[in-house]
């Protein structure tokens, strides 16, 4: 068995009995429940027209994607940004590190982004001895707590206020407080000076915008905003499916990422970022790159199956919503993106040999698919993932085996009813001896099967 | 063949693969229920929204009344340092106050150390957005990128006929030459910590609307 699932199973079994842990997620989700539909209904004439238009937007930016990206890197250019090509994660760091290094960088800023968590960028450059901050409350709290993030949009849904108040306690010496507000101005107070003396600004993208020539960040905290406005180099890593054609697109995808991954109308803050400081500017960013990464997307993008898998606008909806996440949790994944999606890309960005597994990790109960706001099909996916790892031997003998057998009784009506001849009074007497039949109550075997009862009620 | 080639290449799809149906063009006034009527006073959904998200509004019906307001501000923190962009705009209102003056500032090139020891900042925008209680300015007009985000308070002196409808007015009616723009929507807020709202996180604590009624 491959380390990843050993670690993936090991995790899930004590999450999944961890009540403290469930008891708090599904506070934090039932919160989000609310916000959503309520914004829902009040700001949407018909949400799933919206949802629609946005999967036709981002279906036709797909198909077009690689002129996109040229018209993209065109008119950003000539505002003077350099636009670097990244075909993995090794890649994208060695264009960071040049950068870094030419502006002989000690400290960063880094706002919120899954793709450098895709790239494992704070391991990397604290280990060359780079100062690196992470500026997004949610963000920071795990980062000094040691620990990854827990969720792509809320990363610190995990912690409760009084353990966020012992580290903050730990770490920057305040007095234990209850007090969300106290506790985040303790976050306000440390990060201040970050911002004004960084040497390198980094940021994520939420939207690449092609006709605009610009990239897009969406947040609540400003911390985004202080992060391209105070360095003197900003460094933008996006995947390449980030692209929408048009700028005034926006005015449909703002609201509904916010009205999805949140609950909100609007975000507080969404930057357009078009290049770096102008010359009659009185600020900014001198150099501002934008490293376009690849990383195993366009493997994605060329199976006609998945390439709706790059959709996705990372709103976090699929993961509040599933039975598996919230049972078992983020951290259980291992992933930079966790959830039905995260179980979707996974295998594909970084292997089906370690990653397979995943894609078992769903109860195809379809909810995904159901809060998707850009209608991936994110269930079928999951689906199709398992065939992949069929074909692609990536299954075990157990499983090929099990398959075979099974294939082999259901195809025939007579081997169906030999079977449950043979197996159900073994079962009978299994479901009392196994130990779960301690924990919870197995109800009786009924003696007559479906069909019995069926033929019977025909007659 | 260097990286750029490379990927770019893996995302030419064959020709029978390409979409056919050319996408309709949706409409703001088509998605959202609360999309602002006709005959519905723009100033009072502004208002209601910007409230709602615990942003303040000043309506001044004089740019007398606007400075006068202003200065009250100021008085209010405690070292009383602000730092208001020179344009006609807010030079119109520091007219009527000759206080203000030594507020107004041309380079706001300086140092991010200093800026950030200001209190409030005021600066103009381009756009008020109805629907969604929004303020939309960029780096050119509103004196840079900083100068709205770093000090604790931000104010914002507009016209009443700065306001628009919907978002999409604003992103089809922009040409702009700025290496930046932003729409603002409420001041500065998080949930991070247990889904708590906490306003301040980063950004300001409180962003105030001056909005001139009769100019």
């Amino acid at each position: 068995m491959k380390a990843e699932y050993s670690q993936f199973q090991a995790a899930s079994r004590i999450k999944s009995r961890d009540q403290v842990h469930l008891t708090k997620i599904a506070k934090a989700i039932d919160t989000y429940d609310n916000a959503v539909a309520e914004m829902q209904s009040r700001q949407y004439v018909n949400w799933q027209k919206a949802c629609t238009a946005a999967a036709e937007i981002k279906e036709c930016a797909l198909h077009d994607l690689a002129s996109l990206l040229e018209e993209f890197e065109k008119n950003i250019s000539g505002r003077g940004a350099k636009v670097l090509w990244a075909q993995n994660a090794h890649e994208a760091r060695q264009h960071i590190l040049s950068i870094i290094n030419a502006h002989n960088a000690r400290k960063v800023v880094k706002s919120k982004s899954m793709t450098t968590e895709e790239i494992g960028f704070n391991e990397f450059f604290e280990g060359q001895g780079i100062e690196v901050f992470e500026t997004d409350l949610g963000e920071l709290i795990v980062q000094l707590a040691g620990e990854k993030p827990y969720h792509i949009v809320t990363p610190a849904m995990h912690k409760s206020t009084s353990e966020i108040a012992q580290l903050f306690h730990k770490k920057f010496g305040i007095p234990i407080s209850d007090n969300a507000e106290e506790l985040t101005m303790a976050a306000r107070a440390y990060l201040r000076n970050a911002y004004v003396t960084a040497d390198v600004g980094v940021t994520g993208a939420n939207f690449i915008i092609a006709d605009e020539g610009a990239i897009v960040v969406t947040e609540n905290e400003g911390n985004a905003r202080l992060t391209i406005s105070c360095p003197k180099v900003h460094i933008v890593l996006v995947g390449i499916e980030k692209i929408i054609p048009k700028l005034s697109q926006l005015s449909l995808f703002l609201p509904l990422l916010a009205t999805i991954g949140t609950g909100q109308q609007i975000t507080c803050y969404n930057s357009i970022i078009r290049g770096p400081k102008k010359s009659d500017e009185m600020d900014g960013p001198e150099e501002m790159y934008v490293i376009l990464i690849d990383n195993g997307r366009s493997d994605i993008y060329r199976n006609s199956t998945f390439r709706e898998a790059l959709r996705c606008i990372r709103c976090g909806a699929c993961l509040n919503t599933c039975p598996v996440y919230r049972t078992i949790g983020g951290h259980t994944y291992h992933t930079a993106y966790q959830g039905p999606i995260g179980s979707v890309i996974t295998p594909h960005l970084c292997g089906f040999t370690q990653w397979n597994h995943l894609s078992f990790a769903s109860s195809l109960c379809a909810s995904c698919t159901q809060v998707c706001p850009v209608n991936i099909e994110i269930h079928r996916l999951l689906l199709e993932n398992r065939w992949e790892a069929f074909k692609g031997k990536h299954i075990g003998i157990t499983w090929k085996f099990s398959l075979a057998f099974w294939a082999f009784i259901a195809s025939r009506r007579s081997r169906m009813n030999l079977l449950r001849k043979v197996v159900k009074p073994g079962l009978k007497v299994l479901t009392k001896l196994l130990p779960a039949s301690k924990r919870k109550h197995i109800p009786e075997m009924s003696s007559k099967s479906f069909a019995d009862i069926w033929s019977a009620y025909g007659q | 063949m260097d990286s750029k080639a490379k990927i770019l290449g893996n995302l030419r799809l064959p020709i029978t693969d390409k979409l056919t149906n050319a996408i309709s063009e949706i409409r703001d006034s088509h998605i959202y229920r609360d999309y602002p009527t006709a005959d519905e006073d723009l100033l009072q959904i502004f208002k209601a929204r910007l409230s709602s998200l615990h942003g303040e509004l000043y309506i001044a019906e004089s740019t007398a009344e606007a400075a006068a307001f202003i200065a009250r501000i100021i008085e209010s923190q405690k070292n009383k340092t602000c730092l208001i962009q020179n344009v006609p705009l807010t030079r119109r209102i520091c007219n009527e106050n000759k206080d203000l003056n030594k507020y107004l500032v041309q380079d706001l090139s300086m140092d991010s150390q200093l800026l950030a020891k200001y209190e409030m900042s005021v600066t103009v925008a381009d756009y008020l957005i109805a629907r969604t209680g929004s303020i939309f300015l960029n780096s050119i007009s509103a004196g840079g990128r900083r100068l709205s985000i770093l000090p604790p308070i931000h104010m914002v002196v507009a016209e009443k006929k700065q306001i628009v409808r919907s978002l999409e007015d604003v992103l089809t009616r922009i040409n702009s030459q700025a290496s930046y723009s932003t729409i603002i929507t409420g001041p500065s807020r998080t949930a991070d910590i247990e889904k708590q709202l906490v306003l301040g996180a980063h950004g300001p604590k409180r962003l105030i609307v001056v909005l001139l009624q009769n100019t």
